[in-house]
């Protein structure tokens, strides 16, 4: 299982940090690039993202500030991963639970997952980052993608035995 | 004993859905409740509902039923969710009879 958490990485490329953009469908057009540049997603898993974003959106009220995990199926994914943009300016995201209340979003997590298999694994990390304060408030005020990168990789280590699931 | 059946759905039903019903499926073997727990994508719901005895659902369902509905945001943000457990394992023992 450890080598199942620890084969979804997420690489520089995919983190943008401090991104300034005016709509959800920016943002996720944005994320949507470096996510098919680095090989992760088709050039159709944007537009499909945008549009079941539109029937069924993704934003998400946590403990620690709004955050929306935009995706959409696995037809267009080549690698399961994730892309993360923090954004100078929050952006609209509507609830994922009622599909109509608004949430100012300032962290994205796109997520691409290819096979059931994985989407346990992929997830687990999600949640686990919107459930982790000093996780959320690092990657806010990061600078550069590498210090993300660090706060995340750090977080998965932690995770991996079990200890990162905390404060349930 | 025959198991109460729980359908998770969520937009597409390959994400979200397949996240917490992990998590549900761990909370139930640990009360070593009867339950089984299938993932669907909110298109499929109309024609499953009627095999299942509760949803729990991560998107708003505007079907009509006759069977509880949950939401399962809680089980991705941590916000309520010690007490969505404990109102669906009270559902689930009170359909066991």
């Amino acid at each position: 299982m450890a080598a199942d958490l620890l084969s979804i990485t997420i690489e520089e490329e995919n983190i943008l940090p401090n991104i300034k953009v005016s709509s959800a469908d920016e943002v996720i057009e944005r994320l949507g690039r470096v996510f098919c540049e680095s090989g992760f997603i088709t050039e159709k898993y944007i537009p499909a993202v945008i549009e079941r974003e539109k029937r069924y959106p993704t934003g998400l009220k946590t403990e620690y500030g709004y955050v929306a995990i935009p995706h959409a199926d696995s037809t267009e994914v080549k690698m399961s991963g994730f892309a993360i943009a923090t954004l100078v300016d929050p952006v609209i995201f509507k609830s994922m639970e009622d599909g109509i209340e608004e949430f100012p979003v300032d962290i994205v997590i796109m997520m691409a997952v290819k096979d059931p298999g994985s989407v346990v694994y992929v997830l687990q990390k999600v949640v686990a980052l919107l459930r982790n304060k000093p996780a959320l408030d690092a990657i806010r005020v990061a600078e550069f993608p590498s210090e993300i990168k660090n706060v995340i990789t750090n977080h998965l280590i932690i995770q991996k035995d079990g200890s990162g699931l905390k404060g349930n | 004993m025959v198991p109460v059946k729980i359908l998770v759905i969520c937009g597409s039903g390959v994400a979200t859905s397949m996240h917490v019903a992990y998590k549900m499926r761990e909370y139930f073997q640990k009360e070593k409740l009867p339950v089984t727990v299938d993932g669907a994508g909110i298109n499929e719901l109309a024609g499953r509902m009627h095999a299942y005895d509760i949803i729990v659902s991560n998107a708003a369902v505007h079907q009509k039923t006759d069977k509880p509905v949950f939401s399962a945001i809680p089980l991705l943000t941590g916000i309520g969710e010690k007490e969505l457990m404990e109102k669906l394992i009270a559902k689930i023992r009170e359909l066991m009879g």
